[in-house]
C-alpha cells in the first residue's frame, strides 16, 4: 500500500530569464512501512523533491505532475489546505543544527508540528519532548528541553532534530540530509536514532548523498541524476549489483570503492546534456544515448533508465 | 585497498626525506568563565617533505585547533613549532613571510573562505599579489590559469562571485588559490567531508596529481577512517586533545593497538558516548581495558616497532 | 538593476523633493506680487500666502533647498563618526572596542532630543550648529550596526585566511573590511537622512531653528506661533508637513531597499536548490 504517490513530477525554476528544469517527471512510491532512501548529489533535485512535497517552493517555480496522498492531490488543492494537510500527517527533519530556531527552547520545536495540527496543548508538549528525548538516551531530559539551540552539544541537537520528526502522529517522516558533515561517531548515532524513530511511524523519506548511510537504514532506494529516477531497487541489491552506470560509478568513487572519479565534470542543471543525461560521463555510452532520452523500465523488482537494458538494447 | 596502491600518495623513501613541520608538545588551553580546558594536550607531530600524513579524530577532538597552531594561526599555550628546524614565533618578519609562502591551509567550510565581494580570479591572484611574485598582468594570468584549471576550474568559474558557485567549485577555488604559491606543505582541513561523493572524489584525486608532481607534503585532517586509508602514508589518530596512536597507515588500520583506534575501526560497537571525561586518559570513562593508573596518570607516548601507543597497556610492550 | 515597488516609490519621491530643490531657483517673480496676508490658493498663489504675504509655494520651494541640505549634511556627518567608530571598534577589538563600546552605549543612553535642544539653545540659532549637533548625536545606531558587522567579518574565515596568505592587518581591514562594509554604510546613511531632516523640523519648529533661512520646520514654527491654525489657514502648514513627511518616507524606502540588497549579496544560490 503506498502512502505517497509521486507520478511525472516537473518542477521548473524561472532565472534571469531562463528556464531551469530541477525535476523532470519524477515517478516515486513512498509503501507503507518502509525506509526509502533517495540519493542524490547536489544538482539532482532532490532537495526540490522535499520542498515540492511540503509545498514550501519559492516563487517562481512552476509545477506540473501530481502528489497522491490518500487519492488526494497535494498539488491541485489551495494552498491553505495542502499545508494543513501536510502539517498533520507528514513530519518533516531539516537539514542541519541552522534550521533550528536559535531564539526557542528545544521543546517548542520538537512538539510545534503536534501543537499546532493536532491540537496538543502547550504542557503536553513539553512532556512529549522530554519523553521522546529519554527515548534517545538523553538522561537530563527536563534540562536539554528548555535548552536553546546554543546550549546544546552537536550530539543533542541531532536528537533534537529526530525528535522534531516524531513528536507527533504521522504518517511519514522525511529527512533531509541527516548525516551532512557528521563524523563517524555521529552517523552512527543518527542511524541508531532513526532506528528507534522507526518504531513509531509508518514510513520514512530519506534523502541524502551518503552511500554508507542509506545502506544502513533503507529498504529501497531511488537513485536520483540532474533531475531525473535512474535506478529503484532494494537495498541489498543495489549495493550488490548496482544496474545503472552512475550507480557503479558513484559506489567506485567512494573512498571504499577505491575513491575513482566519475569521468567528465557535474553537470549543470541550466545546461543539461541531450538525450540520457548520463551519457557524457557514462563508460557504456553508445550513439544513441545522445540522442534519445532512455524510458524507465522495470527489472527485476525494480527500475532503471539506461538503454543497457530496454529490450534488445 | 592499501594505501601506497593509490596514484601520488608519496613516493619518497621516509629515511631520506627531512622534516618539514614539526610540533613539539603543543598544548592550547581556551579560557571562558572561570576555566580553561585543554583542548590540546601533549601533541607531538611531524610531517617530512614530500609525503602524506593523515591525521584521524573526529569532531571535538581537537584536531582543527592542532592545525591551525601548525600552520601558524594559533599560538600555541606552551610547546614550539618548528618549520625546517626554526620555530615560528621566533622568525624574523622575511622568514615568516616565506613560511606562510611555503605552508598553507584550507579548511572544511568553502563558503566562508573566500571575500563574498571579490571575483573569483582575485581571490586566487591574491596570493601572488600579496607575495609580489608575478611581474605583469599575463604573467598572473598564467599562473592563475594554469592552476585552476588544474583542479578543473574554467575561465568561466574564475569571472563569478563566491554567491554563484557550488560547494564544490568554492573548495577547488580555496585550493586553487594555496596552491598558486607552489607550496611545500598543504595542511587541508577536512576539505572534502561538506561535498557529494563523487565531487569528493575528484577533487582528492586533483590534489594527489598535483601532489605528485611537485613533491608537496600534505597534511590530511579527516574524520572518514576510509579517506584515511586511501589517501596517506602516515596516520595521527586523535582522541580528547591527545595524539593516541601514530604509525604507517596500513599497519595502524589493519592491526589497531589503542582501544580507541580499535573503536574506531569496528562498526559493531554501539554508539559511544561524547564525554571525555575528568580523568587523566580521556578515553578511560569509555576504555574496557581500563585499569587504576589510567584514571590517575596520564599515559605517556610508548615507542613499539614502527608504532607510538598512548596507552598503559602498552607499558611493557617497548623495544 | 531590477527595483521592486517599495524602492521605485522611493526613488520618485526623492526625485519629486530634488525637483523641488531645482524650481526653487527659479526668480522671485514667477510667484506672484501681491501680498495679502493668510489669502488662499488662487492661481496667483498656487499655494496662497503666509502671516507677512509672501508665497507659500516659493517658500516651500526654498525650504526643500534647506531642509535637504542640513538633512545630508548631518547624516554625513553621523554616518562617518559612526562608520569609523564601529568599524575601528569592530576590527580593531580589544581594549579599544570596550572603550568605544562604552562610549557608544553612553551616548545611546543620552535623552537625545532634550539634549539637541539645550545644545542647540546654548550655541545659538544657526544653520551650521543644526548641522552638527544633529550629526554628533545621531551616529550610535550606525556605530553598533557597523561595529556588529565589522566583528562577524573579523571573525569570518576568509580574514583568517588572509593572515594564513601572509597578509598584514591593515592590508586586511582596506581590502577587505571596508568594502564589505561599504554597503551596509551607504544604507545607513541614506536611512539617517530622514531622521536628520525631521530633528531639524523639530528643532525649528520650537523656534531654535535659525529664523532667518526659511526652512520647511520655521514654516510650521510660523504658521503656529503667528496664528495660522485659528484662522484654518491650512495651506501654511500642511504643505511643509506634508513635504517633510514626503522627503522621510521616500529616503526611508530607498534605505531598506538598500539594506536588503546589502544582506542578499552573501547569500548562496545553492541554497535555492
Amino acid at each position: 500500500m503506498n502512502i505517497i504517490e509521486i507520478k511525472d513530477l516537473k518542477v521548473t525554476f524561472e532565472m534571469s530569464g531562463m528556464r531551469i528544469t530541477a525535476l523532470d517527471g519524477v515517478s516515486l512510491e513512498l509503501r507503507r512501512g518502509e525506509v526509502l532512501g533517495v540519493l542524490g548529489e547536489s544538482g539532482s533535485g532532490k532537495t526540490v523533491l522535499l520542498h515540492s512535497i511540503f509545498r514550501i517552493l519559492p516563487e517562481n517555480a512552476r509545477v506540473s505532475g501530481e502528489i497522491l496522498y490518500r487519492g488526494v492531490n497535494l498539488l491541485s488543492i489551495d494552498q491553505r489546505r495542502a499545508k494543513d494537510i501536510i502539517g498533520r500527517n507528514f513530519a518533516l527533519v531539516p537539514q542541519g543544527f541552522g534550521s533550528l530556531n536559535p531564539l526557542l527552547k528545544s521543546w517548542l520545536q520538537i512538539s510545534e508540528r503536534p501543537m499546532e495540527h493536532h491540537g496538543m496543548r502547550k504542557e503536553e508538549g513539553l512532556i512529549v519532548a522530554r519523553h521522546l528525548l529519554r527515548y534517545m538516551g538523553v538522561d537530563r531530559s527536563e534540562d536539554v528541553a528548555n535548552s536553546y539551540r546554543h546550549q546544546l552539544s552537536g550530539g543533542m541537537l541531532q536528537r533534537v532534530l529526530i525528535a522534531m520528526g516524531i513528536s507527533g502522529p504521522s504518517e511519514a517522516v522525511f529527512l533531509d540530509e541527516p548525516t551532512k558533515g557528521l563524523d563517524q561517531r555521529k552517523k552512527r548515532l543518527v542511524i541508531e536514532l532513526i532506528k528507534l524513530a522507526r518504531r513509531r511511524t509508518d514510513s520514512m523519506m530519506v534523502v541524502s548523498h551518503d552511500l554508507d548511510f542509506l545502506r544502513e537504514i533503507s529498504d529501497r532506494i531511488y537513485v536520483l541524476y540532474l533531475g531525473d529516477v535512474v535506478e529503484v531497487a532494494d537495498t541489498a541489491s543495489f549495493f550488490k549489483s548496482p544496474k545503472h552506470p552512475y550507480s557503479s560509478a558513484l559506489l567506485r568513487s567512494l573512498p571504499s570503492g577505491g575513491l575513482k572519479p566519475i569521468e567528465g565534470e557535474a553537470p549543470s542543471m541550466a545546461s543539461p546534456p541531450s538525450g540520457c543525461k548520463f551519457h557524457p560521463r557514462c563508460p557504456h555510452r553508445v550513439e544513441r544515448c545522445s540522442k534519445e532520452k532512455p524510458p524507465l523500465v522495470f527489472v527485476e523488482n525494480g527500475a532503471v533508465r539506461c538503454f543497457k537494458y530496454a529490450q534488445g538494447q | 585497498m592499501m594505501s601506497g596502491e593509490l596514484e601520488g600518495s608519496g613516493t619518497r623513501s621516509q629515511e631520506l626525506s627531512r622534516v618539514l613541520l614539526e610540533g613539539r608538545d603543543i598544548e592550547k588551553r581556551f579560557c571562558f568563565s572561570k576555566r580553561c580546558p585543554p583542548v590540546v594536550k601533549g601533541v607531538s607531530i611531524f610531517i617530512r617533505s614530500g609525503e602524506i600524513v593523515a591525521l584521524v579524530g573526529e569532531s571535538g577532538s581537537g584536531k582543527t585547533t592542532l592545525a591551525k597552531i601548525l600552520a601558524g594561526l594559533l599560538k600555541p599555550t606552551s610547546g614550539e613549532v618548528f618549520f625546517m628546524k626554526k620555530p615560528i614565533n621566533r622568525m624574523s618578519k622575511q622568514e615568516l613571510l616565506n613560511f606562510r609562502r611555503k605552508v598553507q591551509y584550507v579548511s572544511q567550510y568553502p563558503d566562508l573562505a573566500l571575500d563574498p565581494m571579490w571575483y573569483l580570479y582575485d581571490s586566487i591572484a591574491e596570493p601572488l599579489r600579496i607575495h609580489g611574485i608575478a611581474k605583469s598582468r599575463e604573467e598572473e594570468l598564467e599562473i592563475v590559469l594554469s592552476t585552476s584549471s588544474r583542479f578543473g576550474l574554467s575561465l568561466d568559474h574564475l569571472k563569478r562571485k563566491p554567491r554563484n558557485l557550488s560547494g564544490g567549485e568554492l573548495q577547488r577555488a580555496v585550493l586553487a588559490r594555496a596552491m598558486v604559491l607552489n607550496p611545500e606543505l598543504l595542511i587541508a582541513d577536512e576539505p572534502t567531508s561538506m561535498l557529494d561523493p563523487s565531487t569528493q572524489a575528484k577533487i582528492i584525486n586533483q590534489l594527489l596529481e598535483v601532489q605528485k608532481e611537485r613533491g608537496l607534503a600534505v597534511l590530511f585532517i579527516t574524520h572518514d577512517l576510509e579517506l584515511a586509508k586511501v589517501v596517506s602514508n602516515r596516520v595521527y589518530v586523535m582522541f580528547g586533545g591527545m595524539i593516541v596512536e601514530s604509525g604507517n597507515t596500513s599497519e595502524v588500520f589493519s592491526s589497531p593497538m589503542h582501544p580507541y583506534t580499535k573503536s574506531l575501526l569496528d562498526s559493531d560497537i554501539a554508539p559511544p558516548k561524547e564525554v571525555v571525561g575528568e580523568a587523566s586518559c580521556p578515553f578511560y570513562s569509555q576504555c574496557d581495558i581500563s585499569m587504576d593508573i589510567c584514571r590517575k596518570s596520564p599515559p605517556p607516548e610508548f615507542k613499539l616497532r614502527n608504532r607510538i601507543v598512548r596507552c598503559w597497556a602498552f607499558e611493557h610492550h617497548r623495544d | 538593476m531590477k527595483l521592486n515597488k517599495a524602492e521605485a516609490l522611493g526613488i520618485s519621491l526623492i526625485l519629486a523633493i530634488s525637483l523641488m530643490v531645482v524650481l526653487s531657483f527659479l526668480p522671485e517673480k514667477c510667484f506672484g506680487k501681491s501680498s495679502t496676508p493668510y489669502s488662499p490658493p488662487s492661481l496667483e498663489h498656487l499655494l496662497g500666502t503666509d502671516d507677512l504675504g509672501n508665497d507659500v509655494l516659493r517658500f516651500l520651494l526654498l525650504g526643500s533647498r534647506i531642509s535637504l541640505l542640513i538633512g545630508i549634511l548631518s547624516a554625513t556627518v553621523s554616518t562617518l563618526v559612526g562608520a569609523l567608530v564601529g568599524a575601528l571598534s569592530g576590527f580593531i577589538g580589544g581594549a579599544l572596542d570596550d572603550a568605544l563600546s562604552s562610549l557608544i552605549d553612553l551616548f545611546m543612553t543620552l535623552p537625545v532630543l532634550p539634549l539637541m535642544i539645550v545644545l542647540a539653545a546654548y550655541l545659538g540659532p544657526s544653520f551650521f550648529n543644526e548641522t552638527i549637533v544633529i550629526g554628533l548625536l545621531w551616529w550610535p545606531a550606525t556605530a553598533r550596526l557597523v561595529r556588529a558587522r565589522a566583528r562577524q567579518i573579523r571573525e569570518a574565515p576568509f580574514i583568517e585566511g588572509l593572515i594564513g596568505l601572509g597578509a598584514g592587518r591593515l592590508y586586511a581591514i582596506f581590502k577587505h573590511v571596508l568594502p564589505n562594509i561599504w554597503g551596509l554604510v551607504f544604507a545607513r546613511f541614506v536611512l539617517s537622512v530622514p531622521g536628520a531632516i525631521m530633528f531639524e523640523a523639530g528643532l525649528s519648529f520650537i523656534g531654535l531653528g535659525d529664523p532667518t533661512i526659511p526652512s520647511w520646520g520655521t514654516m510650521l514654527h510660523f504658521a503656529m506661533t503667528r496664528g495660522a491654525l485659528l484662522r484654518g489657514a491650512w495651506w501654511t502648514f500642511v504643505p511643509p508637513g506634508l513635504c517633510i513627511a514626503i522627503t522621510a518616507l521616500g529616503f526611508t524606502l530607498v534605505g531598506m531597499g538598500l539594506e536588503q540588497r546589502y544582506k542578499l549579496s552573501t547569500k548562496p544560490m545553492e541554497d535555492l536548490l
